[in-house]
Order: C-alpha cells, then structure tokens, then sequence
C-alpha cells in the first residue's frame, strides 16, 4: 500500500469518526401550552382604533406585534416608497401599557445593515415576525438579494433590550436551492426544549407551508413540510398540546381556489392530515388566529371573501368541530366603490396576558391599522354574533 | 469557521468565479503567467469593493455558499488545468459529474415542493446518510479516487465542525453553483484533460 493510499484512508477514518461521533439526534419538539388568559368580563366593552405607523413612509405592510415582558406591545412592519422598492426597511413602534401612549416610530432594520451582517447583497425586506424568547425578543424577517418574493430568504436579529437595540443579523438556511424561496408571515412557537418552531412557506416552484425547528441559537436543526404542490402558504400554526398543532392556511390553489386551508398534525411534526378545505372564505389571503379559553376555541381574524380583501372579518368557533359565526366586521368597502384592489390584508392578531386584544393589519397600503378591544368588548360582539359561516 | 470569516467566505466565492473562468475563458492559450495575472485579476475583483459592498457580497446572494465538495474541486480544477497537477482522471470527473447531476435530481425538485416528501430534511443529523456517504467515500479510495474521497471527507469534517451557516449535510455536500459547473464540464470536454505544462 502506497504512503498516498494509506493517508487517504487514514484521512477518510478520521473524518467520518468525527461526523458520527458529532452526530445528536434531533429531539421531536413539544411545544408549551398555550396559557390561561385573565379575563375580566365585568370591565366596560372598549373597542378602539387608530393608524400607527405614521408618515415615514408612502406605503405599509405586513404588521406583527408581541407582548413585551413589561406588557408593553410592539409592533414591526415594513415599509418603502412601494412593496418590493429598495427603500424598504422594517419599522417599529411599542404602546406603552400604562400610559396609552405610542412611542415613536423606529426604522430598526435596513438593508444596508443586513447586507454588511449576512454579506450578501440585499435588495428588499419584507414580513416580519417576532417571538418573546425568555428575556429577548427574536426578530424573524424576510429578505430578497434577486427577483421578486420568490427569491426570499429568512433572517433573524436578536435583541435583549425589548427591541432598543438588535444584535447582528442571521441567515436562515432553508433550502439547498440558492437558500431562496423561504418566507414568514405568521407567529413562532416555543418549545419546552427551547428550540423554537417557526411557521415559513415557498413562493418559488411550489407554493407550500412547513415549519422550521430552530436551535436556541437559531439555527435550522429541521424542518417539516404542511402541505405540498402549489396550494398553501403562510401557515398560522396554534399548538393544541405538547405534541398537536392544527395550522390556518391561505388557499393559493387554482384548481381549489376561495376556502381556507386546516391541515392538522397527527403524531409527530412531520405527519400532517391532507389539506381541508374549511367553510370559512379566503381569496388567497393571509389570516390571524388565537385562542381563547380553550387550545379549540378560536378567534380568526380573514378577509370574508372568496376573492376580494375588501373586508376584515373576525369569526368564532366555540370547540373543535364547532361551526363557525361571523362576529364582529372591522372593515367593509361598500359595493362598488372600491378605490383600489384589496385595501385591506395580513391580519395580525395578539391576545395579551390581561386577555384583552391587539388587531393590527394592512389599511389600504398606507397605513397600518391598530384596534384594541378588551374581553367585554369581544362578549358582546359574541352575544350579537351574525350568521354561521 | 468559514461562515463567521468574510475572508474565507469571500476566498470561496473567489474559487467559484475562478472555476467559472476557468471553464468559460479559454485561458489555455494564455502563458502562465497570462493565468496567473488572470487569476489574481479575478481575485480582486471579487475580494474588493464593487460599489459600496465586496464584490463577493453580490456573488454571494446571486449562489449562496459553495459545498465543501465543490470547494475543493474548484481548487483542483484550478490547480490541474492552470498549473498541470495531475489531480483527477477523466474518469474520475465522469463519476464525479454523474453523482452531481444524480443528486441535484433527487434534492432539488422535492425541496422545491414537487411532493409532500422532502429529500432535504434527510440532511439534518441523519446516520444513515453519513454511512451512504462512508460507503461512496470508501468506494472511491478502493478504484483511487482520491480526489473523489477527499472531497466527501472533507464535506463530511466540515458539517461535523459546522463551518458554513447551515446544519443540513446536503449543503456541503452539494450547490447550484456546483450543479452548473458540472454541466459546464460536460459541455467543454477540454476541461477533462489535464493542460500541457508552458
């Protein structure tokens, strides 16, 4: 055996022994339940809304929001002279709890700083989406270096100041193509392992829904696919126990197009039910859903349309199998004055430990707006509520 | 670790762009030292600023990270045509492209959501991948593919030692860029066969 051949294999023994010994198996994650909510039914009914993203720019999209540990919210979306145009970056914005009162509004990402951290060049940024993590908040956002949405990777900033300064941006790796074609829309899921289950879709070839298991330090240890083809994106996952989940979906379909999409997990993550088509509406729109008293009692916030955003719709569902009752209708363009196609788009909507709500989504691209309503409010928008869907 | 070094980042995507040149240029026909101020043209232009950003930067959100597979072929594709080492045979390249394309058939379409079956996920810290691979490896060292056996080695150690972002085997073992290259190959056989020395 020649010097030359018994160094390769001596090399080829000493790599593979470091791989397979460097090798942890992947825990299945159980996701932490959902908590009880305070609820205070006696308090008066309030129901208030306002536009809070401010003039910084022309347009606006794509709001997400979290519970501080202090209680305060906030708020990030992402905004530029147009979607998509090189000056978008992701803004920001916290409602103080006690006061009331909005602070003001932050530009805390652009795409010069998440070209100079990832090192690569970043052409746009775009949806935001944001976790409570322990004593830090986790900023998931997208960004695109080439083409349109369909070239979208995942980045991730952390913060542990609640949002006043953020620490350098990570790229998600997601796919072995160009890492491209990986969005979010919706809220992270906590683990009891502190791994972290992130809901993303595809936007390239397939238009399809999975979830990414993060490491604490945010790195892609896995990743389980929803739905497949070109039918589901931008999944609102709802754990039901440590070990269920169910996820709303918008309906991307052509030849099923107008329902929403309900896919459940069966045992493990990566054995989701085929995709339902629900009773409920969706003109290929996104959704927002929380839950109430119960992991099956559900508040869904949807465009009450099989094709037209012109309205935002909130729905009610008592328990699973339960039908569903329209009841409450935060915006409605009256028939035939519509000024512009889908005004209003991607609901967001956040229940706070005090079990009072934060609804935030797209208002005709020019503003994002913010309703508050508390437990009263949500009780009698139940006790009048409109007809089953 | 290469993904938290710009340096060693920027070298790698320097490699890609000179396996490019490589293919593409007839740099043959220059002398060597024609190539070599090539390569060192081509090498600043991708370590340097293009603008306001390296030039690597824009390399790099156009590719992605190159595997360590395709790494250490560039560097022998480099070495073997500019500088005549004689580093892999013919058919070696041929085994080497067939298993290229043969993968990227298998990864990319299902990751790109064809089928609910995602052939990707298999890369995350899965032992019966890693064994697959000791086999090939193995394989190769048996038929003196060294080249071959020390790529898949090398991928190997690197996802072991997590040297690029991602934590999925597939990623060092295999690139778009790689993909390309290997059709490249094909279609200009004179990469195949090893460059006179000048």
């Amino acid at each position: 055996m020649t010097a030359i051949r018994l160094g390769v294999l001596l090399v080829i023994a000493a790599g593979f022994t470091l791989a397979l010994s460097s090798l942890h198996a992947i825990q299945e994650p159980a996701f932490v339940s959902p908590e009880n909510r305070t609820s205070r039914p006696n308090s008066e009914p309030v129901l208030e809304e306002a536009f809070i993203s401010g003039d910084l720019t022309r347009e606006v999209h794509s709001a997400t929001a979290i519970e501080l540990n202090n209680g305060d919210i906030r708020v990030f979306w992402y905004g530029g002279k147009r979607e998509g145009s090189k000056d978008t970056s992701i803004y920001s914005r916290v409602l103080n709890k006690d006061s009331n009162s909005w602070s003001a509004v932050d530009e805390i990402m652009t795409r010069r700083t998440v070209t100079l951290d990832t090192h690569r060049y970043i052409r746009k940024l775009g949806n935001p989406v944001a976790l409570v993590n322990g004593d830090k908040i986790w900023l998931f956002f997208v960004s695109v270096s080439v083409g349109g949405w369909a070239g979208s990777s995942i980045n991730l900033s952390v913060s542990d100041d609640n949002g006043t300064t953020w620490g350098p941006v990570k790229r998600l790796i997601s796919s072995p193509f160009m890492n491209i074609s990986t969005l979010v829309k919706n809220a992270p899921l906590l683990t009891d392992n502190g791994d972290v289950i992130l809901p993303a879709y595809h936007e390239f070839l397939g238009k399809f829904s999975e979830l990414l298991q993060l490491d604490s330090a945010g790195n892609v240890l896995n990743k389980n696919r929803i739905s497949h083809g070109r039918e589901a994106i931008q999944p609102t996952l709802l754990p039901v126990d440590s070990t269920h989940a169910i996820a709303f979906m918008r309906n991307t379909s052509a030849r099923q197009p107008g329902k929403l999409w309900f896919s459940r997990n069966q045992d493990k993550l990566d054995n989701w039910t085929p995709l339902e088509a629900l009773t409920l509406p969706n003109p290929d729109a996104a959704v927002a859903a929380v839950q109430l008293n119960t992991a099956d009692e559900l508040l869904l916030v949807f465009n009450n349309h099989p094709s037209e955003r012109d309205d935002i719709s909130m729905a009610y569902r008592p328990g699973n199998g339960a039908t569903w009752q329209l009841i409450h209708q935060f915006e409605k363009t009256i028939s035939g004055a519509v000024e512009e196609h889908n005004p209003y788009s991607y609901p967001y909507l956040l229940q706070t430990h005090d079990g009072n709500f934060h609804l935030f989504y797209t208002w005709k691209r020019k503003h994002i707006k913010h309703v508050y309503f508390n437990r009263a409010a949500l009780l009698d928008m139940l006790s009048s509520a409109g007809p089953e869907l | 670790m290469i993904s938290a070094s710009p340096l060693l980042t920027g070298l790698a995507m320097a490699l890609l762009c000179l396996a490019f040149a490589t293919i593409l240029l007839p740099l043959n026909r220059l002398p060597l030292v024609g190539r070599m101020l090539v390569i060192v043209s081509i090498t600043l232009l991708v370590m340097l600023p293009v603008s306001d950003y390296p030039g690597w930067y824009y390399v790099r959100s156009v590719f992605g990270d190159s595997s360590v597979t395709a790494l250490v072929f560039y560097i022998a594709l480099i070495l073997q045509q500019h500088f005549s080492w004689q580093l892999y045979q013919e058919n070696e390249l041929v085994l080497l492209r067939r298993l290229v394309l043969t993968t990227a058939l298998l990864l990319y379409p299902f990751a790109l959501g064809v089928t609910h079956y995602d052939s990707y996920s298999l890369g995350y810290a899965n032992p019966w991948l890693l064994g697959g691979l000791l086999m090939l490896t193995l394989f190769c060292w048996l038929v003196k593919y060294y080249l071959l056996a020390i790529a898949i080695t090398a991928a190997v150690t690197a996802y072991s030692l997590q040297l690029l972002e991602s934590l999925n085997l597939w990623d060092y073992l295999i690139d778009p860029a790689f993909l390309l290259i290997m059709i490249l190959t094909w279609l200009r056989p004179s990469v195949q066969k090893i460059q006179p020395r000048q």
